[in-house]
């Protein structure tokens, strides 16, 4: 009897937790589209964010985007520079949110290779970091947030950065 | 009615492709050179006075641009704006207080993740293809307080040297501020074509005084009379500070002879 018991207790347990999941996806718009202007990006990014972990006030949230500087490089050719800010962010609160987030840009620049002076494509990285303010509400809807966005240039220099960005939450 | 607007359209892609018509009087043969400010100019993405800049603005097909010179402490030509280095590199100091050796690795700074760097004036131009048809101007940045006739010897045999050596003579304005540097070259090479870059007035006086071909002034400090008065003189116009399409309108409008753009695509655009 009891081996009879134990798969339909687990089972019960499953559906439980499903059923609690499915409330918190109704309730939480996980999925974030939104641009920046200058923050993590440099002048300017696309990105899209995702809600991985959700606690009542507290979420985790991954986000990437993308960004460039030239589409055609210095010699007229297209050759676009392409920049791909990556991060990590928490978001503490209701409708207004305190936001923090650790991040790494990838940055991959075309510009002259000063020995044979053709271009050249370069790939560096650098530490990305995020504190500021946003307002989203958590079944979705438009999101606006302001950050301070330090960088550490080629993971060796420091630079006072910062961002603002408008999108919708879904 | 679908007609009608498609008519429209066509009409509005027409008039969009067309060249602006500007009824020019100069004395650069009637045309309006198309120069960039340091390549692409203030405020784009290539920082003034880089290779990347300097080679975009001609693939765009200006007809040249102006470059900012300035002279290292071992007599190299360089290409560089700010009187300080540390205004817009990674490095700080005068370049005239240092080695070629002691910069060449300095970064700009702008825009981030980019690192971009300084080139001297013999890089550039070996490295320009069909260098001779275009048009350079070459505002000499003498921030050296040094007035001795030993510095003005030194920085102008440079000059002189470095236009040779890629048979500039005839593509290359020299920019100067200073007389005395105006008067040290004319008495050394008085074929090379020079500008004086000051007020209207002052400028005009400078060019009687040593027969010069032309004057540099910013574009809202001189009128469409003055650049009259300039031509009926003999002397040429060169403008810089347009940066807006307005700007670079105006500039036309006043017949100047060169436009040295912040807007070179622009300029471009309705000139060529």
């Amino acid at each position: 009897m009891k081996n009879k018991l134990l798969p339909i207790i687990f089972l019960l347990l499953i559906i439980d937790f499903e059923a609690k999941s499915q409330i918190e996806t109704n309730q939480v718009g996980k999925n974030v589209i939104y641009i920046e202007g200058a923050g993590t990006g440099g002048y300017g990014s696309l990105n899209y964010e995702r809600v991985i972990l959700n606690k009542t006030h507290l979420w985790l949230c991954t986000r990437v985007g993308l960004s460039t500087y030239n589409l055609r490089d210095y010699t007229n050719n297209f050759n676009p520079d392409i920049i791909i800010p990556m991060a990590i962010n928490g978001l503490y609160g209701n409708n207004h949110k305190i936001e923090f987030g650790i991040g790494q840009t990838i940055s991959n620049i075309v510009h002259a290779n000063y020995s044979n002076w053709q271009t050249e494509r370069e790939t560096n990285f650098h530490a990305n970091f995020t504190i500021g303010y946003r307002y989203q509400k958590d079944k979705g809807g438009v999101m606006f947030r302001c950050s301070y966005t330090p960088i550490i240039e080629f993971y060796n220099h420091y630079r006072h950065w910062g961002g603002i960005s408008i999108g919708y939450a879904f | 009615m679908k007609n009608v607007i498609v008519v429209f359209i066509m009409l509005f892609i027409v008039s969009s492709c067309q060249k602006d018509d500007f009824d020019i009087i100069n004395l650069n043969n009637n045309k309006i050179s198309v120069l960039g400010h340091g390549g692409m100019g203030i405020g784009h993405t290539y920082p003034m006075n880089s290779f990347e800049s300097i080679l975009n603005c001609l693939s765009l097909g200006a007809d040249g641009t102006e470059i900012d010179v300035q002279m290292t402490k071992d007599s190299i030509l360089v290409a560089f704006h700010d009187n300080s280095l540390e205004h817009s590199t990674d490095i700080s100091g005068r370049i005239f207080n240092a080695t070629w050796a002691e910069i060449k690795n300095a970064t700009y700074t702008d825009p981030l993740y980019t690192n971009y760097k300084l080139i001297t004036l013999d890089e550039l131009f070996t490295n320009i293809a069909n260098l001779t048809e275009y048009t350079f101007f070459l505002d000499c940045k003498n921030f050296n307080p040094d007035t001795s006739s030993l510095y003005l010897n030194i920085f102008n045999n440079a000059l002189i040297k470095i236009i040779d050596e890629h048979n500039l003579e005839n593509s290359v304005y020299i920019e100067f501020k200073r007389k005395d540097l105006i008067k040290s070259l004319k008495i050394k090479r008085p074929d090379l074509k020079i500008f004086v870059y000051s007020a209207f007035d002052l400028a005009l006086d400078i060019v009687t005084e040593f027969q010069l071909q032309g004057i540099t002034v910013s574009v809202d400090n001189i009128s469409k009379d003055e650049v009259i008065k300039a031509h009926n003189n003999g002397t040429m116009v060169a403008v810089f500070n347009t940066h807006s399409k307005n700007r670079n309108i105006e500039a036309i409008e006043k017949n100047v002879d060169f436009i040295q753009s912040d807007k070179v695509n622009h300029l471009i655009k309705i000139l060529k």
